[in-house]
C-alpha cells in the first residue's frame, strides 16, 4: 500500500493530518509526504486542497471540488467541520484499503 | 481607535465599525470556505448574541479573492446569510482595503476594539476542533473591556486559512 500527504504550506493543517496518519498506520507504513506549490502544480495533481490523502493514487476522501491551492474541509462523524479527517473514519477507510 | 471603514452587508446596506454608544467591537476576518473559519463560525455567532445587549457589535468581513475561491462570492456569502447562519452583518470587503489596514492575516482572525483602539487581536481560543471552549479568549477581552479593565490576554495567535489576497 502507498500512502501519500499532499498538503499546501498555505494551511496549517497538514502536520495534525501526518499525526493522524501516522497514528492510523502505525511506524511501519511508510507516507510519502509531498508538498504541492503552485495552482498549476495543483492542477496537474489533481490536488483538490491540503491536506490530501492517496492510498495507491487514489484519494481516500474524493470530492468533486475543482483542483487549487486551498484548505480541504472535512466533517467530523459528528457533522462538525474540520481541517483533518475524522480519525476513526481515516483508520476504517485505510483498513478498508489493505 | 481603530481603523475605521464602512462596508456593504450582503444586501449593499453600508455598514460602519463605529456606532455611537458602542461600548466595543468584534470584527472578524472570515470567509465560507475555510474549515477553520467553519469550525469556529458557531462559537462567533454565540458571542456575538451572548454580548448583543450589552452594546457588543459583532462584525464578520469576507475579504477573500472571489475569483480564485468562488465559495467566497457574493452570492455564496448571501446565500449563507439567508440560510441563518449569521447573528451579525456579514460584509463584504471586495477590494482588500480593509483587510490590508487591519493586517488581517487569516480566516477567522479576531479583533476586539473598545474608544481607544485594538484591545484584542487573535483566535476565538485555543482549539478549532473543541467547541467547550466556547470562544473563551474572544469572551474573556469582551468582559475585561466591559469591565473596564485592561485585557489580560491581548494577543494570540490567529490560525486558519491565509487570507486569499488578490
Amino acid at each position: 500500500m502507498e500512502v501519500e500527504l499532499l498538503y499546501w504550506d498555505g494551511c496549517p493543517s497538514h502536520p495534525a493530518a501526518l499525526a493522524d496518519l501516522r497514528a492510523a498506520l502505525g511506524e511501519d507504513v511508510p507516507i510519502a509526504v509531498r508538498e504541492i506549490e503552485s495552482e498549476a502544480q495543483a492542477a496537474a495533481e489533481g490536488f483538490a486542497g491540503s491536506p490530501t490523502i492517496r492510498v495507491d493514487g487514489q484519494d481516500l476522501f474524493p470530492i468533486d471540488d475543482p483542483p487549487g491551492l486551498t484548505c480541504r474541509v472535512y466533517r467530523l462523524a459528528d457533522g462538525r467541520y474540520s481541517p483533518t479527517p475524522d480519525p476513526e473514519e481515516l483508520r476504517e477507510r485505510l483498513r478498508s484499503r489493505r | 481607535m481603530a481603523l475605521a471603514f464602512t462596508l456593504p452587508d450582503t444586501d449593499g446596506t453600508p455598514t460602519p465599525l463605529h456606532v455611537d454608544g458602542a461600548p466595543a467591537a468584534v470584527v472578524v476576518f472570515t470567509c465560507n470556505h475555510c474549515p477553520y473559519a467553519l469550525a469556529w463560525h458557531e462559537r462567533i455567532q454565540d458571542v456575538a448574541r451572548d454580548y448583543a445587549d450589552r452594546g457588543v457589535r459583532v462584525l464578520q468581513i469576507n475579504a477573500n479573492d472571489s475569483v480564485k475561491y468562488p465559495r467566497d462570492s457574493l452570492e455564496a456569502m448571501k446565500a449563507r446569510v439567508d440560510a441563518g447562519e449569521f447573528a451579525t452583518p456579514y460584509l463584504h470587503d471586495e477590494s482588500q482595503e480593509v483587510a490590508r489596514a487591519w493586517d488581517a492575516k487569516t480566516t477567522p482572525d479576531v479583533f476586539v476594539t473598545d474608544g481607544s483602539g485594538v484591545v484584542y487581536r487573535g483566535a476565538p481560543d485555543a482549539d478549532h476542533g473543541d467547541p467547550s471552549l466556547n470562544a473563551q479568549w474572544l469572551r474573556a477581552a469582551l468582559d475585561d473591556v466591559l469591565a473596564g479593565r485592561p485585557v489580560a490576554n491581548p494577543e494570540t495567535k490567529p490560525v486558519g486559512c491565509s487570507i486569499k489576497w488578490k
